[in-house]
């Protein structure tokens, strides 16, 4: 099969919710003529993903990135537009798309509450119908990359968030999927434990060919995975093409972080700067008053300390959501 | 088998916690006899419960209880769809290719239940020696086939509110009043309440076909039914049918299921 692994083309969804009236006459006029609100999660969403290809979803809290997933899992039907996945509408046939991706809601577990975690994993076999020989030893891979044995003969309800979610991260790829949708994977992790599952979506990616939507609030983590984001406001696409590209347009700022001795910015120096705790942060876009400032505090004794960067990608992307937003409005 | 394993792991991980275990088992029983004891003094203090015996009368009950104790063992997961709603866990089964519908049939099985199948056995032993019925295989196989509709009955009642429940969390306060009004209302002859509500009980809550008809069918006592005999006796496959609609409309409540935000 050849074309994209998985195609949005103008994705749609409106969530339906009955609204309260506030008071128990309201309550009773809503139980009689119930107030219907609609809410557009996702208003228009096209995008396609490559084989083999790690997509970043990115965008604010209520952007629409779940529920895009979820209609791409089959989870939710849209309202309009398509999904395909490998070539095919997931919600019409659910059990042949279940066979072919593999999900991870970071905020929820998919195993069994009251079984332990390998139980779990005997019942996705069946389920699955996977061969005990192939389940070995992908189970046994799976183990290698997350370090799970010391922890799977517990129950999800005695596990920390990071070894519940390793757990999970397991059992979506049991029954080997082509495509899988991480849905913040590593939401409350440790730095170890987030390095520990940022290293095995890079090997899902690079050694097994995955195809990989993930969402993350973590912008290191974007950083460190992504070469392709998909940036998303208010259910809109507001960005879709390479990281590097994204940084260039919107991040060609500079910062330039100073203590000076006095604690206060002395008469001279260009523009008043933000002070950050002892320091002074001074920032800006044009390059020639970074040069202009740069020289004019090098010469200084009272400067103690000086640092200089370029934005974060964290900046970048809270700069991006405010235009964008501006452009909208 | 999927189920059987599923079954058997749910055993074991209640055994684990097994002083649990016992008591849950033994709370099944209590409430079983508690229900049972009630029945039984009604049905001394009044011998003749509208013109149907003690023993005709507590068949009944013994054909509901059978009915819900495989309903209530079996489908319980039906009446969490709420949880299973929020905690994200219908989603899961949507990622599985397997039927949602028996997925939230496996997620929980009901222990103390079962505890209650030695109630029914003993109920259904007294009632068969109460009763004057001549137990020939058509009429043991329609008992049978009895105790089956009972459990797709109220199956049926809990799917069609269980549907709802994917979208509305309170749908659940419903599914625990219908299983109380079964519980109230399945274990007596109707005929003996007032029009309306027996009406309710055959046209709105079909409770009459739970248990009531199928053993007025057994005891020939249909003339003094409200409906016809023929209606009567297809009691169990008109619970399968309603059971089958249930179904269909579990399938088209699914597709608008919404998930929860997060
Ligand atoms: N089941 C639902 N019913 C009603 N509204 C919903 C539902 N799920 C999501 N929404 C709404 O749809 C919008 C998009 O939600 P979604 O969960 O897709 O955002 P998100 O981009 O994943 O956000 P976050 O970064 O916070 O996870 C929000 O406004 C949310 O309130
Ligand atoms: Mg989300």
């Amino acid at each position: 099969m050849d074309g994209p692994a998985i195609e949005a083309r103008r994705l749609r969804k409106v969530f339906t919710t009955s609204v309260r009236r506030p008071g128990f006459v309201g309550a009773l006029r809503s139980l009689v003529a119930p107030e219907r609100a609609d809410t557009v999660a996702v208003e228009e969403v096209s995008f396609s993903v490559a084989r083999g290809e790690l997509l970043a979803l990115l965008g604010p809290n209520g952007a629409g990135k779940s529920t895009t997933i979820k209609m791409l899992a089959g989870v939710l039907v849209p309202s309009d537009g398509e999904a395909r996945v490998a070539g095919q509408v997931p919600h019409l046939d659910r059990k042949v798309n279940a066979r072919r991706i593999g999900a991870v809601f970071g905020q929820r577990t998919q195993l069994w509450w009251d079984l332990p975690a390998v139980e779990s994993f005997t019942m996705l076999r069946d389920i699955f119908k996977i061969e005990q020989e192939a389940y070995r030893t992908r189970l046994e891979e799976l183990d290698g990359l997350l370090e799970l044995a010391s922890f799977w003969q517990r129950r999800p309800r005695q596990m920390s968030l990071g070894q519940r979610v390793r757990c999970d991260l397991a059992a979506a790829l049991l029954h080997d999927p082509p495509i899988i949708f991480l849905d913040e994977p590593t939401i409350g992790m440790d730095a170890v434990a987030k390095e520990q599952v940022r290293e095995f979506i890079r090997y899902q990616v690079e050694q097994r060919s995955r195809t990989v939507i993930l969402t993350t609030h973590d912008m290191a983590e974007v950083a460190r995975l992504a070469r392709r984001v998909l940036l998303v406001n208010e259910g809109r696409v507001v960005y879709d093409g390479g990281l590097a590209e994204l940084q260039k347009e919107y991040g060609s700022g500079w910062k330039v972080r100073v203590t000076f001795a006095t604690g206060e910015v002395p008469p001279g120096i260009p523009g008043p700067g933000e002070k950050v705790g002892d320091a002074h942060v001074f920032a800006g876009v044009d390059p020639t008053a970074k040069r202009e400032l740069m020289r004019s505090l090098l010469d200084r004794d009272d400067v103690t300390d000086l640092e200089t960067h370029g934005d974060d990608l964290e900046d970048i992307m809270a700069a991006v959501y405010r235009k964008r937003a501006a452009v909208t409005a | 088998m999927l189920t059987l394993r599923f079954i058997k792991l749910s055993i074991k991980a209640a055994l684990e916690y097994r002083t649990d275990f016992i008591f849950m088992i033994a709370v099944g029983i209590i409430w079983q006899v508690t229900v049972v004891a009630f029945a039984t003094v009604v049905i001394t203090r009044f011998p003749g419960l509208g013109g149907w015996s003690a023993g005709d009368v507590l068949l009944v009950a013994s054909v509901r209880l059978a009915g819900h104790t495989f309903a209530s063992g079996f489908f319980i997961g039906l009446r969490q769809v709420s949880e299973l709603t929020a905690d994200g866990k219908i989603d899961a089964f949507l990622l599985r290719p397997l039927p949602v519908y028996r997925q939230v049939m496996l997620n929980y099985f009901h222990m103390p239940e079962f505890g209650g199948l030695a109630v029914v056995a003993v109920m259904f032993a007294a009632a068969v020696r109460m009763v004057d019925i001549d137990w020939t295989p058509w009429r043991i196989g329609y008992l049978v086939a009895s105790v089956v509709g009972a459990t797709l009955l109220e199956v049926a009642l809990q799917t069609v509110l269980g549907a709802f429940a994917l979208r509305r969390p309170t749908v659940k306060l419903w599914q625990e009043w219908t299983e109380e009004l079964m519980a109230a209302f399945g274990n007596y002859p109707l005929h003996i309440l007032p029009n309306l509500a027996w009406a309710v009980f055959v046209f709105v809550l079909p409770i009459a076909f739970c248990a009531y008809f199928p053993v007025a069918v057994l005891t020939g006592q249909t003339s003094s039914l409200p409906v016809p005999a023929g209606v009567a006796v297809a009691s169990p496959l008109i619970s399968a049918t309603l059971f089958l609609a249930a179904l269909g409309w579990w399938r088209i409540e699914l597709r608008r299921y919404e998930s929860v935000g997060g």
